[in-house]
């Protein structure tokens, strides 16, 4: 098979023939092995052709879902590393007391431009808050930080886990694959 | 004031660990404790609202108690942005006292934290105010000078605090009585002479863990501060070498046995300076050049002003951080000089200040001025007054039991013969302790 064929035309290749099969002589090879119906040939070539179509069809399809898992985890490798620089960000930020996970910080800015957290919100400051209140943020046992809106949700999602983690030893235990939890 | 917070601390939860330091500060701090032996039943303070600011620490958290035990309504707010201890702090909340204070307020938040101490929760005003620094007096005159008319009166615990009053009252802008508790003699000789006395010594060991017995030390200054350090240094089992500009404590000094000389040449022997003047540039950059290797180079005067810090970050060859508030300099004739707190106060930077004992007898001057401006308010004219020394006696006497002294009480024939009262005053305002 010659490899400057073209891709897309589909050859067919035959068994190669033998003068001599288990060692009987053949009378005449050509007689034997001469392809009769020139039809015969098509529908092999339409066969190989089809498993072609079919395989490349099905690799794509693999292929595609592949393709989504990586999209997907790159979008989540930006996010980590979104969270991470903000997280980090927000570390830096000019901060007289030690900070403790659990607390809520609320972020100032200066007129200068230095933000600072505090452990004042705007509310408890009242009327005299001497400078502009960006946000509030709940420092995680993590060290991360969840904006002040997202903290209900966030400490829901922890709760869960939290669950999870106290009743994982009644999880079953079972050695071949299963669908529980997934059907009904 | 509508939604007047009802304390301001930085973790509540720390209020348990709080109680349990504070049970130990108060067995430290007879004085406060008699107080309240004194005064629970007649509660002078009644109808007290003092609104405070001083460090919020166990200490404080005492006198605090003690207010409130003789009948005050107290509020409190730390005077440093940083020497809130927050379990002491968190522990005063617990209890109700509204304190708004925490270890690492901005400039801003501190004086939020004032202004919160100003009215009590029924919307009525402070009527007392107990001070160190001068901060709440100063906000109140310049901010709320409304209040000012209700206030009885000013006690103020520390040097910088007085001077402020002092210096208000020259002017004409002082408009409350005050009591200057800083010099009563209870205060300033445990501040200087005993407080120091044990919390030099605390300060080297703590830096340096270094053995001070056959060491030469030099020690700047001979007043009160200077004589503490200079005893522990000799118990200790140094040589102790004394430098002064003043006549009179040189020769005390020499009295005592110890050599006295300048820097010049105590900086060519010493392996242990302490400077204790107040003054600035006692230590500069010829001493440092001719000390021996690896000298201790400290100071418990005055702020950071008496050693020549600049010079040896200027001029050294390489300056090395061996842990917080000790550093070690290479200079360029190869010696080491070894820093500590990089020439602020070592027995703070390096040790933890003053014990609870010393601020016990500051801590009763405040409690003696408060009772006094508050019930015998006619006494004190606007101006800036001491303690009686009557009550400075007081003080003294307060911590007597608990350290099991005995004390003599003059006959009447005694106190005849000395023209005295028996019970007191028994030395002219003049006499030097």
């Amino acid at each position: 098979m010659s490899n400057s064929e073209p891709e897309h035309l589909t050859t067919v290749a035959l068994v190669e023939s033998s003068e001599n099969p288990i060692g009987l002589q053949l009378v005449d090879t050509q007689h034997t092995c001469r392809v009769g119906d020139p039809s015969d040939l098509v529908a092999l070539a339409q066969q190989v052709q089809k498993a072609n179509e079919f395989i490349r069809a099905n690799a794509s399809n693999r292929l595609t879902v592949i393709a989504e898992q990586i999209r997907l985890l790159q979008e989540q490798a930006r996010k980590v590393l979104e969270d991470a620089k903000q997280d980090a960000d927000l570390h830096h930020v000019a901060c007289n007391v030690v900070k403790k996970p659990g607390t809520i910080y609320h972020l100032y800015v200066r007129e200068s431009g230095q933000r600072y957290f505090s452990i004042l919100s705007p509310k408890e400051w009242g009327p005299s808050c001497p400078h502009q209140f960006l946000g509030s943020y709940k420092l995680q046992h993590d060290m991360s930080w969840t904006p002040y809106d997202s903290v209900e949700k966030r400490d829901q999602e922890i709760s869960i886990i939290d669950k999870v983690l106290s009743q994982q030893i009644a999880l079953p235990s079972s050695r071949e694959p299963n669908f529980q939890g997934l059907v009904n | 004031m509508s939604e007047k917070l009802p304390y301001k601390v930085a973790d509540i939860s720390l209020a348990e660990w709080g109680r349990k330091a504070i049970k130990i500060a108060e067995n430290e701090m007879p004085g406060l404790m008699k107080m309240r032996e004194m005064y629970a039943r007649s509660k002078p303070l009644k109808g007290a609202r003092i609104a405070g600011c001083l460090h919020m620490t166990l200490q404080t958290a005492v006198l605090i108690e003690t207010l409130t035990a003789l009948g005050a309504e107290v509020q409190w707010s730390s005077c440093n942005i940083f020497s809130t201890q927050d379990h002491a702090a968190a522990a005063i909340a617990k209890t109700g006292v509204p304190v708004y204070a925490w270890k690492g307020e901005t400039d801003e938040e501190y004086v939020w934290c004032i202004e919160q101490t100003l009215f009590f929760k029924d919307g009525k005003p402070l009527n007392m105010i107990l001070d160190d620094g001068g901060d709440l007096t100063n906000l109140v005159h310049t901010k709320y000078p409304e209040l000012l008319q209700g206030i009885r009166g000013i006690s103020e615990e520390t040097t910088t605090g007085v001077h402020n009053l002092y210096k208000m009252n020259s002017k004409g802008t002082l408009k409350v009585p005050a009591i200057n508790v800083n010099d009563s003699v209870t205060k300033s000789k445990f501040d200087n002479l005993y407080g120091c006395r044990e919390s030099l010594i605390d300060g080297i060991k703590r830096a340096t863990d270094v053995m001070i017995a056959g060491k030469v030390a030099v020690v700047a200054g001979y007043g009160d501060v200077g004589k503490g350090c200079a005893q522990a240094l000799k118990a200790f089992g140094a040589r102790v070498i004394i430098t002064e500009i003043d006549p009179i404590n040189a020769l005390q000094a020499a009295m005592e046995g110890y050599e006295v000389t300048t820097m010049d040449e105590a900086s060519k022997e010493g392996n242990i300076f302490v400077t204790t003047t107040g003054c600035e540039d006692i230590i500069t950059g010829s001493h440092f050049e001719q000390m021996k290797d690896d000298a201790i180079v400290c100071n418990i005067g005055h702020f950071d002003v008496e050693l020549d810090v600049k010079w040896l970050n200027a001029n050294a060859a390489e300056k090395v951080n061996i842990k917080p508030q000790v550093d070690r300099y290479t200079m360029k004739n190869g010696n080491h000089i070894i820093l500590l707190a990089e020439g602020r106060l070592v027995n703070l930077g390096c040790a933890m200040g003053h014990p609870s004992f010393v601020m016990s007898n500051s801590f009763t001057n405040q409690v003696l001025a408060q009772i006094e401006l508050w019930t015998n308010h006619t006494k004190y004219p606007l101006g800036v007054h001491f303690l009686p020394k009557k009550l400075d006696e007081a003080v003294a006497a307060a911590h007597l039991d608990k350290l099991g002294v005995k004390l003599t009480k003059l006959t009447d024939k005694q106190a005849k013969y000395l023209g005295l009262d028996k019970d007191g005053p028994f030395k002219p305002d003049h006499y030097r302790y």
